[in-house]
């Protein structure tokens, strides 16, 4: 009986520079390390079912991170947890694996928004900026220069930051993200910066996704989390 | 311990930053400060290639089983890191634990192809390492080299403090204990040096001097020491089924050249095909037993997750115990979904059929290399492969579904004619109207061949060292001769690379005064000269110039038999007599039958070992 799986897993300093494609070969071969039944695609060229949530930008480091796997045989999941852990590389921390209710939605469809932290390189930059955060939450329009299909369009992205914070050293942002309306970080940075008359080089930046959320009944969860899981 | 760290912007904004990230599967972690001894093993190309090698993974992982010993891995920097490593001045380090290579008592590089010797000389100047062996002192670390340009150490004798001639799992035990005893009793690196002329299969250029006559060819090599060998022998396991293989691999966290569990079936080659440099020097021929092999794919499965698994050798199809092997991996690993990998196959009923039973395969091109284009030039060089099978192995091929074909074929071949040129022409076309004459049905598509023709160069240790090699100009003339006489369209012919093909052409033949020329390339900027970024031929001629080095003397002369060679002072185990001999059937179309067909004496029989036992039980005589 097939069965489907929700991993929520770290990606740490060692790994932050492995692209998408990368990360899904490395749970792929972990998976066969860990001498998991993986279940295949029909057709000409057979692939594993094994599917990773919304790409994290290059450099990006995360916490909670998350793939849908399917196994051909049903196992439970802290046996799963326990063999996955064994095997998985410096910097992939096993967090979590969730059985799925059936028909759920995929773990790249199912995705509202996301958590970042982001670090300064230096000390001015966080009072200036933390000054004119609430001017700039404000407006009721911020336009950017956002990537469309075709171009570079001036679009209101006012929609799509949900809550930014100050911490210590840096900002907490809640954004949009998922396949309908997505905001990247680094825009979200670019626009403050531009309204709190300063600038910062994001490469300089530490950031970190900490976790994606779902929405379900009008609250935020963890994507692993609600009535997707088998014990709800 | 020193810990090189790359600044965060350096790293977002270079190419691949995860070049330089290591942390990959099975990665030996060792506290660097317990190591007796530490090994920096360089790849003088970038990490997608370096981590396709299979000798790295087999050396690291043989040296690491020492509790003494500590081996890390060290690649090229890509061009954009370069830049920024030396505006920042931040040293060349290895992967595992970020220290610069000056910790390392031995700084290693493996010379897999002559056109990495600028990356040699850069890695080593990244390091803040001198660069000639005389202008280094007991605080640098022993630069050593091994691979199959070592066979030639010649042109690397100024920046080399010793070369490791033969296979790595033979001597290094030998070589580390040694290191260890004399830096115990407080011996200096000079004194190891020497000791290292009591040890088999090491060459210490220091020790030996080169005279040239006033035509600038060798007068002798001589050694200046009373221990230096006159000759030194390569070292070769004699037991290959029992020699180490690591029972795990390296797994690369991004996409590389060649990924994929490997496993080596055999050592040498019994075809001695007379361009092929490595059938020669790898000789003898030492197989594995298939029982073996399917352990170490377990073994390695086990430790990698890895999708394929590959078959290398260097002519599958002649490894005795083939079909039961690929049976027995079809059998274990078909059902876990892991492929299977057969490059250099014979195109035979068999493999034909072996190739629709390997599950997932898509119909890519079927390979063949038929080298020359007339019955004539393949028996000049050996190549025993006729038309008639070249063209009934694409016929089962397109049989069986497939419409792609890629043909390998050399120009430049000793005694080419036109006809030869124009032959490559014919034979592709004999094989597109071979395909036309399937049923209808049976060709849904048109049938696409590619014809790839390589400049050739003569390597030493083959029949052809002698040989001049033909200048870049007379490549592309007859090179565009062969294009223009194609007309189907579905022939496409290519042919690249004149220019690096001539510069190898120097390196491979060089000897000692080549160093300068090299320094100066790397001097004017000449690295990853096999990378077409970064290939400046304009400074490699200006850098012979500067150098008082006609590059032509070592790539388009014509040498006699009794010249001294510089690399005379090597042995591989095949002969000069007998590569004489071979040069001879040469010039007169003669072939020469294979090692299990017969026993042609080519000296390989002093390694007792192999394939060569055989002859010695059916009592072959000994007449090398």
């Amino acid at each position: 009986m097939p069965e489907k799986y929700r991993l929520r897993f770290t990606k740490e300093e060692p790994v932050r520079f492995l692209g998408h494609l990368d990360m899904m070969r490395l749970l792929q071969r972990s998976a066969r390390r860990a001498r998991l039944p993986l279940a295949y695609s029909e057709g000409f060229n057979p692939h594993p079912l094994l599917f990773l949530s919304a790409p994290l930008p290059l450099g990006m480091t995360s916490g909670g991170e998350y793939a849908d796997m399917e196994l051909s045989e049903t196992i439970p999941a802290g046996e799963i947890l326990e063999r996955l852990l064994a095997v998985l590389p410096e910097g992939v921390r096993l967090l979590a694996v969730t059985r799925l209710r059936p028909r759920v939605a995929s773990v790249m469809a199912d995705v509202s928004s996301a958590r970042y932290t982001l670090l300064f390189p230096n000390e001015t930059v966080p009072e200036l900026v933390a000054a004119r955060l609430p001017a700039f939450l404000a407006q009721e329009t911020i336009l950017a220069e956002k990537k469309t299909k075709r171009n570079l369009a001036m679009t209101d992205i006012r929609p799509d930051i949900w809550e930014i914070r100050p911490v210590p050293g840096g900002l907490e942002m809640l954004l949009a993200a998922g396949p309908e309306r997505s905001l990247k970080a680094s825009l979200a940075l670019a626009a403050l910066c531009v309204f709190a008359e300063t600038s910062v080089d994001w490469n300089a930046c530490r950031c970190c996704r900490e976790n994606l959320y779902r929405r379900q009944d009008g609250i935020l969860l963890p994507l692993d989390e609600g009535n997707v899981a088998e014990e709800f | 311990m020193n810990q090189v760290k790359i600044p965060d912007e350096v790293l977002m904004a270079v190419t691949k930053p995860a070049r330089y990230a290591g942390h990959e599967i099975n990665m030996v972690k060792k506290d660097p400060d317990e190591a007796e001894i530490r090994f920096a093993f360089c790849f003088p190309d970038v990490y997608e290639i370096g981590m396709s090698n299979l000798g790295l993974q087999i050396l690291y992982y043989f040296l690491n089983r020492r509790e003494d010993t500590y081996c890390e891995r060290v690649f090229a920097p890509w061009g954009d890191m370069e830049d920024a490593m030396r505006a920042r001045q931040i040293p060349l380090f290895s992967l595992e634990t970020g220290s610069p290579l000056r910790d390392f008592d031995f700084v290693g590089f493996t010379l897999q192809y002559e056109m990495c010797y600028t990356n040699v000389l850069n890695m080593l100047d990244l390091s803040g390492i001198a660069l000639r062996r005389w202008e280094r002192n007991e605080d640098d670390p022993v630069i050593l080299c091994g691979g199959t340009c070592a066979y030639n150490p010649e042109p690397l004798a100024d920046f080399v403090d010793v070369f490791y001639l033969g296979e790595g799992e033979v001597q290094y035990d030998a070589f580390l204990d040694l290191y260890k005893e004399n830096k115990r009793s407080g011996g200096s690196k000079a004194q190891f040096l020497e000791k290292l002329l009591a040890l088999d299969g090491f060459y210490v250029p220091q020790f030996y001097d080169v005279t040239y006559h006033e035509d600038g060819r060798i007068a002798a090599i001589t050694p200046n020491h009373p221990a230096a060998r006159a000759v030194i022998q390569k070292v070769a396991v004699s037991d290959f089924d029992r020699s180490f293989f690591p029972d795990k691999q390296l797994v690369p966290l991004i996409d590389v050249v060649h990924d994929r569990v490997t496993l080596e079936v055999f050592r040498g080659c019994i075809r001695g095909c007379r361009f092929c440099q490595a059938g020669f020097v790898y000789r003898p021929v030492r197989e594995r037993n298939a029982e073996t092999l399917v352990k170490q794919a377990e073994s390695l499965y086990d430790a990698s997750g890895h999708e394929e698994i590959s078959l290398v050798s260097l002519s599958t199809s002649d490894y005795t115990q083939f079909p039961v092997l690929a049976d027995k991996l079809m059998c274990e690993f078909a059902e876990k979904r892991v492929g299977l990998s057969l490059p250099s196959l014979r195109i035979d009923a068999f493999s034909v059929d072996l190739m629709h039973r390997i599950q997932g395969v898509r119909k890519s091109a079927l390979t063949f290399a038929p080298e020359a284009g007339t019955q004539r030039l393949r028996d000049v060089i050996n190549k025993n492969l006729t038309e008639e099978e070249i063209l009934s192995g694409c016929r089962l091929a397109f049989e069986g579904g497939w419409d792609r074909v890629k043909l390998y074929f050399m120009i430049g071949l000793p005694t080419e004619t036109d006809e030869d040129l124009l032959g490559i022409r014919d034979l592709t076309e004999k094989i597109v109207d071979e395909y036309y004459q399937l049923p209808k049905e049976q060709r849904s598509r048109p049938v696409s061949i590619t014809a790839s023709a390589s400049c050739f160069v003569p390597k030493p240790f083959t029949p052809f060292q002698w040989d001049a090699q033909e200048t870049p100009e007379s490549f592309g003339e007859r090179a565009r001769l062969i294009k223009r006489g194609f007309h189907k369209k579905q022939i496409r012919f290519q042919y690249h690379e004149t220019q690096l093909s001539s510069l190898e052409g120097v390196m491979a033949r060089g000897d000692r005064r080549l160093g300068q020329a090299i320094y100066l390339a790397w001097k004017s900027g000449c690295k990853f000269d096999s990378w077409s970024e970064y290939f400046h031929y304009d400074r490699w001629l200006a850098a012979f110039r500067e150098a008082g080095v006609d590059p032509a003397f070592y790539a388009n002369r014509k040498r006699e038999f009794d010249e001294v060679l510089p690399w005379d002072h090597i042995s591989v185990g095949v002969t000069k007599d007998f590569l004489i001999r071979e040069r001879k059937r040469a010039a007169a179309a003669l072939t020469t039958p294979n090692c299990r067909q017969e026993c042609s004496h080519c000296g390989a029989r002093r390694f007792n070992s192999g394939l060569c036992r055989q002859w010695d039980a059916k009592g072959g005589g000994d007449h090398a």
